[in-house]
């Protein structure tokens, strides 16, 4: 028999073991949670300290306001109109690969969502460049909207094939008993059961596409006038946040960081959103 | 139409990836009896019975020779979505629909397959399908909740209202109960004899004493072959083959 010695000293050391881990653990997530900490502090430090009234009401600073104010828009209006050409390309690419797993087509996508999803950005920028800027001989924010249309697509479409997989094949094989047909059950069963996941997915991509700086600046290069015509240069938060903090210009430096916030602000955006569609019962 | 049987198979052979997974199958399905098939995991009974309704159809690598008949008319040539609707099917689990109320899971047979009813229709096709399977009193003041919000038994009880709103002449069951609790059980099985009065039931079961309790009729598939078929009493209580006693009997 163990005497009770003996357990105690057990006891005594499987505490310590389960101590030392949690202090691992601690450690290791302080480590990962310190970069994320830190880079909001930072951005929102100096981001407030541009955003004074001085900024919003002088009249010496028009021209940083209106620059400030065509990234912004330059930024939601490419972002949104890539995210609705993304979601429906993600959605038929997705069924593709859930009904169809081993077709040819599926086979030559998935490698393609994998080449894509490890393309740098800048590769993506100089493709629709010469697709598109090079023989137009005309920056343009539809170009811009491409170039995150394709770095969104893979992160997209692999997320929503994901989402479509965890959906029970009985679920859509009970429609199908129904006598409904394959497609309508896809229409009617299989999207609106995994929409908000898919959506999930997709604000993910927006997210990452949001602060891509390069593939924009070879497609939509920025203008520091209000520009709302897809077919000429456009601004965008990265843009502006490139080319001003790249200045000596204090002023300019401060728009920097009041960029770095709207575009953080964006992302904590994009990112609750898809946690919370995600986990909305 | 009544004396004829109402589901009949000649010389059935189902094929997987070219192996046989029923071999020469001939069986006679009674207008309002309800038929169980038990067998040992593996022996081809759920491909049979997705055979009834062609939802083996989905899957490329499964197939068929011999020959299906409803009310006498070969399955081949009809046209799978009309068949289904015919030969309306209950799965092991049970299958709400997550993005729809207890009232649009009755309706789903209409509304998915595009036919436009009227609110009175509406009303009297979901009064009438959860009355026949005994849930109108339970959810009549929550029909616009999910049917995910059911017990495990209710869920079940709603996924046969849904298809026997669709007024099918054949209900397939796919071991039904396995996933409720003996309570629940003894409901659905209650549930059963009551549709018995209305409709031919086909059900698949690993459950003997189930069997015992409701069947009309019994077939018992071993080793890809119908080793015996007959009244229930006669092969649960009293099998003739060695197989089947040793099954059954155990």
């Amino acid at each position: 028999m163990v005497s009770k010695q003996k357990l105690g000293q057990s006891a005594i050391k499987r505490q310590r073991i389960s101590m030392m881990w949690t202090i691992i653990i601690i450690t290791l997530s302080a480590v990962a949670i310190f970069p994320i900490i830190s880079i909001l502090e930072l951005t929102i430090y100096n981001g407030i300290k541009a955003l004074t009234p001085h900024f919003v009401a002088s009249p010496l600073l028009a021209a940083e306001r209106e620059a400030f104010a065509t990234a912004f828009i330059g930024t939601a209006i490419m972002m949104t109109l890539a995210t609705i050409i993304t979601l429906p390309i993600s959605i038929l690419v997705g069924i593709l690969c859930v009904e169809h797993p081993n077709h040819w087509i599926v086979r030559m996508c998935r490698l393609s969502v994998d080449i894509l999803q490890g393309a740098p950005a800048i590769v993506i920028g100089i493709i629709v460049y010469c697709w598109m800027v090079f023989p137009t001989r005309q920056f343009s924010g539809l170009a811009g909207t491409l170039a995150l249309v394709i770095i969104m697509m893979p992160v997209s479409i692999r997320s929503t094939e994901e989402v479509l997989k965890k959906i029970p094949r009985s679920l859509i094989e009970s429609a199908l008993a129904l006598g409904v047909p394959n497609y309508r059950a896809i229409q009617k069963v299989m999207i609106p059961t995994a929409f908000r996941g898919i959506l999930s997915g997709t604000c993910i991509a927006a997210s990452r596409a949001s602060g891509e700086t390069a593939p924009l600046l070879l497609t939509a290069f920025g203008t520091p006038f209000i520009a709302v015509s897809l077919l000429k240069e456009m601004g965008a938060l990265p843009l502006m946040i490139y080319h001003y903090s790249a200045s000596h210009n204090d002023i300019w430096q401060a728009m920097a960081w009041g960029g770095a916030l709207a575009l953080i602000t964006v992302n904590v955006i994009l990112i609750s959103a898809s946690h919370w569609i995600g986990h909305e019962k | 139409m009544k004396s004829k049987p109402v589901l009949e198979t000649k010389n059935l052979t189902i094929l997987v990836n070219g192996a046989p997974l029923i071999d020469n199958l001939n069986l006679s399905i009674n207008w309002r009896t309800i038929t169980t098939i038990i067998g040992p995991s593996g022996c081809g009974k759920t491909t049979l019975i997705r055979t009834f309704n062609r939802l083996t159809d989905l899957n490329p690598s499964i197939s068929h020779t011999g020959e299906i008949t409803l009310f006498g008319k070969s399955i081949t040539t009809m046209h799978p979505i009309i068949l289904r609707r015919k030969v309306g099917m209950v799965f092991q689990r049970p299958t709400p629909f997550p993005n729809m109320s207890i009232a649009e899971d009755v309706l789903a047979g209409y509304t998915l397959n595009g036919i436009p009813l009227t609110k009175d229709q509406k009303h009297h096709i979901i009064e009438d399908s959860l009355k026949k399977v005994g849930l109108w009193n339970e959810v009549k003041e929550r029909l616009t909740h999910k049917g995910n919000d059911l017990s495990g038994g209710q869920q079940q009880r709603l996924c046969i209202a849904r298809t026997l709103a669709l007024h099918p002449k054949l209900l397939v069951l796919d071991e039904p109960t396995s996933s409720l609790d003996p309570k629940s059980a003894a409901t659905f099985e209650e549930l059963l004899l009551e549709l018995k009065k209305t409709i031919t039931i086909v059900l698949v079961t690993h459950n003997i004493p189930q069997a015992k309790r409701i069947s009309d009729h019994v077939a018992f598939i071993q080793n890809h072959k119908l080793v015996e078929f007959g009244p229930a009493n006669q092969v649960l209580l009293s099998p003739k083959t060695k197989e089947a006693q040793e099954y059954l009997l155990n």
